[in-house]
């Protein structure tokens, strides 16, 4: 086959001993659009860097038209003709855009101390910006643009490479149905001209609109690979989950109880006029693209960003400043997006990181009894089911369900009536989830009351008796359980 | 081979101190007498000062002011303790200590200046107010009971041994029994995390400021009673040699790990080291490129150590 | 459409004012201050603080720091007075001096950008081995030299102006092309901006550690010649706590500690500021135990100041950037 540009022959790659990804197969032809896709944590985005030269592969060969590669540097799959654009952004702020595109291969006026040529810089950039449809001068630094703009620039760094192929990983995260519609012109005139893009994605109704062919993976291994004709989204959404999307969440619904948590008229940074309340034995979700602000209304309520305006309710008392400290104390947990930097001290045991919460409650003198310390932390690691020889483990030895137990289990060791899940499953196994499910649905069914954000639509459905869903800062809808949807929240998201 | 290369790294420090031990011992005259010349009159002085520098660095930071806060709390207590108000000089010695630490503790967490610029700086300026203070002149001749404190001896182990070893089973009990030294740990280990989990991180930090400041005042108090003399240019090499010496006990600058009981054994270390070099007649103009040359060196250590346990692990 | 260099400007506007305004007071309340001998002595301190601090300034750029600068002009110092009092002849004298810079400079460079140690630290543990050797060099004890050529590097005038003033001027400007008009210059704001895109896109970041760690290590020994060559004798504690007034120096002009942005421009103002603060004291009548502390004071506010201004444009940063 001359048409294929890049083949992947048996590539397995695993991180600290868990294998990630293992004996993947695949092939992209020239000028096609295919796409990857696989539920969070299957391990698109390794692949994705593995091709792209910043992780080093375990197994497997790589052929780039037809003759065999090695790459093993970002540099070497550029020379080759491949280039990322990655989903956390490569951009330095402040420097301008122009410079940002030619980034460590900025053309040279003269050979004597290797001076840059600024106007041809200046020149270049703006002629790729004009062939991408931007009107903006590329002297201008780039922490003066929105996303979508930012976002423009990684496509012009990646085509002043003349890449040939063109990873995408997840593109349209952070931009609007216009600025996607704009990209996905982009995207069929690069084709057009012989590119070939890989574009990884959670959004499967947009796929239908640009893919040639499908390749889903599952837990490190392809399940699939369709071309695009022949695939429903049904069919799509069962090879990736595997299972019936309804089955894991076990959820009973009882009356709710008092009213816990509210906010009024809550504005900070990212957002503002946030009205949402939650319930005892209730499980309210926030749903919304990353970067609509939910996460920081998390963090607000939970005193870690200050209230701008509006207060918060707490069990119906006003508050207009909180503090991580006076959150606590009212029995708010939060159990955050970021487990490595946020959740869990990754250097301490599984002991220090389940008592740090309740420490002043549960040793009023001060003084810290190692026994009955112990005892609760062994308790609280039982009744969690965290797998681990002993609870002297350190965190970063566990696996990542394992180690959003343990951030769980801190707070609930803390007796917390109030409980923030920020992406909850966020890169853990199936397995783990449903536990997690499991988890949250039993402290429901006590009596807390639970806040959660996913960027899942099946888990939030699944999980929650209503759904916020946040738009730029802004609460646009309310859905109780029995109106919400996939189609329906995601309406009022983008 | 494998197994060499880790007993070597986890005990690299007791090696250390035993190698430098005899190479010093073998060239004294009277080996037995120096060693407890070392452990009885020098060692104290700077375990005192270097457990303020270990605490700072389990937060994650560290405490370049230790001698600038000994000689200001010291110069100005000294004004007092010459008076022979040898209660109120120490009770104001200690005071001020802790007044420099909450200074040091303010600019690091409200003010956000990093650790390593805050407390040099503060270095700077308290070393100039003394200068200020002192005009160049120096006060001695304290009355015995005030220099009894250092010079006394109990049982035939100097004071000082008494005094270093209270305050290293205090600093023990606190840091390691008590909420308050738990939440410096995890403070030192992820500040994020601990805030997140309702640790007030930025009382904790300034706390371990004031406690590091009082040490260093104290530890000033001590070698003025064994001097004799309050002077503006006492502990010039404090803060490099409780770095020196916290860091080779195994104190990590990462923060969260290790404690005074480790720093003992790099007090030793250092205290050995320096006597070794004494001994052997190299000039004490050295000593300045050898404390670097240890920081170098642990930090190195440490690097390995990880390095090691990250091998072992896969 | 504003150009980068504009926006650059209006950055250290505020700065420039305050010069200004120090300038204008200390001429009226400080006797001596405002004359050309004084004028033209402050400008040879201004010169040499600012050689070290440009050097200082790609360190600081890089998102790093370079603690052993004062220690290096002493070695520097004491190491050109030596080679020349034991005959050699000057011209190795003084690449004996920059030799020992650039050997402090490889070994930061090494142990920051390719050890990847905490590099203040690593550089804090450098500036005492420095000292130290300065302090063993010479066994503490001031080495005079009889060479005319170094006291005319120190105090010799060319049409009227010190030596340093022609010196520094073609430096500097060499210095300033370098920093933003070639690879080198990008690669070093790259990789303060994200070391990680840096990486990302290419850049080989240690060999840029090493190479910057050695020239703010050259640049320092540099100044520390000419504070030999002004006195026309080397001493080991020439360059006591002068890293202090050399990162001040650079924050002051607008190069914050996590590096990526700012330059020399702003090092150069922030110098002038500095100079002309540490002068009128002096003229002002304070005491060097009142200045020593008035200055380091003055220099820490500037520090909490330059910190909590970034505090808040980083977070306004945040608002707009997603990183």
């Amino acid at each position: 086959m001359n048409d294929t540009i890049l083949e992947i022959r048996n590539i397995s790659k695993s991180f600290s001993g868990v294998p990630v990804l293992e004996d993947i197969n695949m092939s992209i032809k020239k000028s096609e659009v295919h796409v990857i896709v696989g539920e969070n944590g299957a391990g698109k985005s390794t692949l994705m860097k593995i091709i792209s030269g910043v992780y080093r592969k375990d197994k497997g060969d790589l052929f780039f038209e037809g003759k065999p590669v090695q790459i093993n540097s970002v540099q070497k799959a550029l020379n080759v003709g491949i280039g990322i654009i990655h989903q956390e952004f490569n951009l330095l702020p402040h420097r301008s855009i122009g410079q940002n595109i030619f980034l460590g291969r900025e053309p040279i006026k003269s050979n004597f101390l290797k001076v840059i040529d600024h106007d041809l810089i200046c020149k270049k950039s703006k002629e790729l910006l004009d062939y991408l449809g931007l009107d903006i001068d590329p002297r201008t630094l780039v922490y003066n643009l929105g996303i979508a703009q930012q976002q423009m620039v990684e496509v012009a760094k990646a085509l002043c490479f003349k890449s040939k192929v063109l990873i995408m990983d997840e593109p349209t995260a952070t931009l609007t149905r216009k600025e996607t519609v704009k990209l996905f012109e982009i995207i069929r005139k690069l084709k057009s001209e012989g590119v070939s893009i890989i574009y990884i994605s959670h959004r499967l109704e947009e796929i239908k609109q640009i893919a040639d062919t499908l390749t889903v993976l599952r837990d490190g291994r392809i399940v699939g690979d369709l071309s695009i004709e022949n695939a429903s989204i049904d069919q799509i959404i069962r090879m990736m989950v595997g299972r019936e999307i309804k089955d894991q969440y076990k959820r009973q619904y009882h009356m709710h109880g008092e009213e816990v948590l509210k906010t009024e008229n809550l504005g900070a940074k990212r957002f503002s006029n946030v009205n949402i309340n939650v319930h005892r034995g209730e499980i309210v979700g926030l749903s919304g693209l990353v970067g609509a602000g939910r996460t920081e209304i998390a963090k607000t309520i939970f005193g870690e960003d200050a209230i701008e305006k509006g207060s918060v309710n707490i069990y119906g008392k006003k508050y207009h400043r909180m503090s991580t400290q006076k959150a606590t104390k009212l029995r708010i947990g939060l159990v955050p997006e970021d487990r490595k930097e946020e959740g869990a001290i990754m250097e301490m045991s599984i002991r220090h990181n389940i008592v740090h919460a309740v420490l002043p409650r549960l040793f009023k003198s001060s003084v810290i009894s190692k026994k009955t310390e112990l005892a609760v932390a062994t308790k609280y690691m039982e009744e969690l089911g965290i797998k681990a020889p002993s609870v002297n483990k350190l965190v970063k030895l566990l696996s990542g369900g394992n180690q959003q137990k343990v951030v769980i289990a801190k707070w609930m060791c803390a007796d917390c009536e109030i409980l923030i899940f920020d992406e909850p499953t966020r890169g853990i196994d199936v397995g783990a989830k449903a536990e997690i499910y499991g988890i949250m649905s039993e402290l429901v069914e006590r009596g807390k009351a639970i806040l959660m954000i996913s960027s899942d639509l099946p888990e939030l459905i699944g999980m929650c008796d209503r759904i916020y869903t946040i738009k730029d800062g802004m609460v646009t809808a309310e859905f109780s359980r029995t109106e919400a949807t996939q189609e329906k929240i995601l309406a009022a998201c983008v | 081979m494998k197994r060499i290369a880790g007993f070597a790294l986890n005990y690299y420090k007791v090696i250390l101190l035993f190698a430098i031990l005899i190479v010093s011992s073998s060239v004294t005259q009277d080996p037995v007498q120096n060693i407890k010349n070392m452990i009885m009159i020098q060692a104290p002085f700077v375990m005192i000062y270097s457990f303020g520098m270990t605490l700072a660095v389990i937060t994650g930071g560290l405490d370049l002011s230790l001698g600038s806060i000994a000689a200001f709390s010291t110069c100005a207590a000294a004004f007092l303790i010459i008076e022979d108000q040898i209660f109120v000089g120490i009770a104001v010695c200690l005071l001020i200590g802790a007044g420099l630490g909450l200074l040091n503790g303010l600019l690091i967490t409200k003010a956000k200046v990093n650790p390593f610029i805050a407390t040099y700086g503060m270095d700077w300026v308290i070393r100039g107010a003394v200068y200020i203070m002192m005009g160049g002149a120096m006060i001695y001749h304290f009355s015995h009971d005030f220099k009894v404190i250092a010079d006394g001896s109990f049982l035939g182990i100097s004071n000082l041994v008494y005094i270093a070893f209270a305050i290293l089973a205090i600093l023990m009990f606190v840091f390691q029994k008590t909420v308050f030294g738990r939440n410096v740990y995890s403070t030192g280990a992820n500040i994020k995390v601990s805030r997140l989990t309702g640790v007030n991180t930025d009382m904790v930090i300034i706390i371990v400021y004031m406690i590091s400041g009082v040490l260093a005042s104290t530890s000033g108090l001590l070698y003025v009673a064994r001097l004799d003399c309050a002077e503006a240019f006492l502990g010039k090499n404090f803060g490099l040699q409780a770095l020196a010496a916290t860091l080779i006990g195994g104190t990590s600058l990462k923060g969260g790990k290790g404690g005074v009981g480790n720093t003992v054994i790099g007090v030793l270390i250092m205290v050995f080291l320096m006597n070794c070099l004494n001994v052997l007649k190299v000039s004490t103009l050295w000593q300045d490129a050898v404390f670097g040359l240890v920081i170098v060196v642990s930090a190195l250590l440490e690097m390995a150590k990880q390095r090691y346990a990250n091998y072992l692990q896969l | 459409m504003k150009r980068n260099d504009y926006s650059r400007y209006r950055e250290i506007k505020g700065l420039l004012a305050g010069v200004l305004l120090l300038f204008v007071f200390m001429s009226f309340a400080a006797e001596g201050f405002f004359g050309w001998y004084n004028l033209h002595n402050v400008l040879k301190d201004l010169l040499i603080l600012m050689i070290v601090a440009s050097g200082m300034t790609l360190v600081i750029l890089l998102g790093k720091i370079d603690m052993s600068a004062g220690s290096v002009m002493s070695l520097a110092s004491i190491v050109t007075t030596l080679l020349l009092s034991y005959g050699f002849h000057i011209a190795f004298a003084l690449l004996g001096g920059l030799l020992a810079g650039a050997i402090i400079g490889l070994l930061n460079g090494y142990l920051v950008g390719v050890l990847n140690l905490n590099h203040f630290v690593a550089t804090f543990a450098t500036m005492s081995i420095a000292k130290g050797l300065a302090l063993v060099a010479c066994n503490g004890d001031i080495i005079s030299s009889d060479s005319d050529i170094l006291l005319f590097i120190g105090t010799g005038k060319i049409f009227g102006l010190f030596f340093i003033v022609w010196f520094a001027a073609i430096l500097l400007l060499i210095m300033f092309f370098v920093s933003t008009k070639t690879k080198f210059g990008y690669k070093i704001y790259s990789i303060g901006g994200s070391e990680q895109v840096a990486r990302l896109s290419g850049i080989k970041t240690s060999n840029v550690y090493l190479v910057t760690y050695v020239i703010a290590g050259i640049l320092a020994a540099l100044g520390g010649i000419f504070m030999a060559g002004k006195a026309n004798s080397g001493n080991a504690t020439i360059g006591d706590g002068y890293e202090f007034s050399v990162i001040a120096t650079v924050l002051i002009g607008g190069t914050p500690f996590e590096g990526g942005k700012g330059g020399l421009l702003g090092t150069l103002i922030g110098a002038i500021f500095l100079v002309i603060l540490k002068n009128g004291l002096s003229m002002l009548g304070f005491t060097p135990a009142w200045q020593y502390a008035l200055i380091g004071l003055a220099i820490l506010i500037a520090i909490v100041a330059d910190v909590s201004i970034n505090e808040r444009r980083k977070a306004e940063e945040k608002r707009r950037v997603k990183l």
